[in-house]
This record gives structure tokens, sequence and C-alpha cells, in this order.
């Protein structure tokens, strides 16, 4: 260590773990997995799937509706208008035969 | 220069990795303060080294592998900063000082630790590649990108900042 700083474990020189160079050799000896390359084969195939499903038949679209109007059907305004006073009754109209008796009748 | 054998670019990479895997994973100690860590990261190093192994001139290779380790230190630092920020990671590092280490050198030992944490990492850099590498200092400069001179000032500046930060926190 030096002696301009303070004498420290965190400044004293560790030992690596042993078995350093085994390990490494391990790592070495394995094959990396390049999952970037999964990408290649998954896109062609969702291209595929893609260009199948635009070139299939397509069953014929409906007719749009068309408005048809019947006898009976009445358009009416979807918002009402203000309410208006109850109409009185009309008079009701009564034959002279119906009137009831009130007076007798002379002969 | 570059080996075509590969029988000899792996016997010149196992032996790359017995001359300085003390240097290259106490370097990247002082910046992950893990010993796992540490040693993924010189693993790393050298895994990135023999993917490019037919390109690799051996003869300067041990300044190569302290690049990359340094630079993979960094970059576990800073992910490591962020998970922290995130709330992701502890607070701090598992790792404390061993326990025969009585109390008051326990706080020194951290003490130093966080003052080598706060140096930025131009000094850093020389400090621990001067203290642990084993590289003399015109390779240190070559490593780090800086001039020769340069490597001298910041290890000085790099070791007066630590003094003067313990001597502030009453650990001197």
């Amino acid at each position: 260590m030096t002696d301009d700083l303070p004498d420290v474990p965190a400044l004293r020189v560790l030992e690596p773990p042993a078995g350093g160079l085994t390990a490494l050799r391990e790592r070495l000896g394995q094959r990396r997995t390049r999952w970037w390359l999964l990408a290649l084969p998954a896109v062609a195939a969702a291209a595929i799937v893609l260009g199948i499903v635009a070139r299939s038949p397509r069953p014929p679209a409906p007719p749009p509706p068309t408005a048809v109007l019947e006898s009976g059907v009445y358009w009416v305004a979807s918002t009402p208008g203000p309410r208006r006073r109850p109409l009185p009754p009309p008079p009701r109209v009564v034959s002279i035969d119906q009137l009831p008796t009130v007076t007798e009748r002379r002969p | 220069m570059p080996l075509p054998d590969p029988a000899q670019q792996r016997s010149a990479l196992e032996q790359l990795y017995v001359e300085h895997e003390r240097g290259l994973y106490n370097v990247a100690y002082r910046y992950v303060w893990n010993r796992d860590d540490a040693r993924d990261v010189v693993h790393d190093a050298f895994a990135r080294l023999w993917r490019k192994r037919t390109a690799i001139d051996w003869e300067r290779a041990a300044g190569l592998a302290y690049t990359i380790v340094l630079g993979i230190a960094r970059n576990r630092r800073r992910a490591f900063a962020i998970r922290r920020a995130l709330g992701l990671a502890r607070d701090e590092r598992p790792e404390v000082a061993p326990p025969d280490v009585e109390l008051a050198a326990a706080r020194r030992d951290a003490a130093v630790r966080r003052c080598i944490d706060e140096l930025p990492d131009r000094l850093r850099s020389v400090l621990v590649m001067c203290l642990y590498s084993g590289l003399d200092h015109a390779q240190i400069a070559a490593v780090l990108g800086v001039a020769l001179g340069t490597v001298g000032s910041r290890r000085s500046e790099a070791v007066a900042r630590i003094r003067a930060i313990l001597e502030e926190r009453g650990h001197d």
C-alpha cells in the first residue's frame, strides 16, 4: 500500500477468489445464445401470416342499410318542445231530449 | 501482433488472465465494491477479449484488458446508481469491513470507501490504476488516454482529496 493513504481494508490488495481461470474456461466454452437472431425468423413468420391473411378471400360486404319510411311511421322531434297547458275539455253537447227533467212539463 | 492460431490465442488469453487477474480484480472492486461483481466484471472483460481474439495485439493486451474492465465497471456502477435512485437496490453495498476489524477501524474503513466513491472518475481511475494495476505511469496514461504527467498529478490530487475529506470528518 502507499504511505500517503491510511492502511484500511478498503485499500488493501484483495486476493481474487480461487478457481477464476477454471470459471473463465467454462464461460468461454459455452456457446453464446444470440437471442436477437431469433428475431429474424419471428419477423419472417409474422410476414407470412400477414400475407396469407391479406390474400384470403373475404365474404362480400353486406349492403349498407338504407332508411325506408313505412306508412304509419312518423319522424318525431327527438327533443320535445315546451309542455303545453292541458286543453280544457270541450263543452259537452247535450241534445234537448236528453236534458234532465228540471221542471215538469205542463200539458 | 495478432496470433492466427486459435490454440495460441487461447494460451495468450489464459496467460494474460493469470498475470493480471489480481490487478484487474482489485481495480474492478473499487468501482463495484462487491467481490462477486468484481469477478464478473473481469470475466466479462475476458469474454470480450476472446470475441476479438483475431484482431488483438497480444503484446499490448494488458492495457486493453484494463480499458475494458474500467468501462464495464463504470457501466455497472452507473446501473447500480440508477437502480438505487429508482428504489430497486439497497442504498449500501452488502459488503462491509471484515468482522475482526474493531468498530473505530470499521468506521474509518467505511469513510475511506465513501471518499473513493466521492472522487470524480478522472481521479478515481488514476488512483486505482496506480494502486492496483502494477502498470507503470506510461502504461496507465495509455490505458486512460491521458498525458504521462497527468497520471502523477491526478494521483496526487486524489490522495490529497481523500486525506482532506478524512481530516474534515475526523477520521485521521
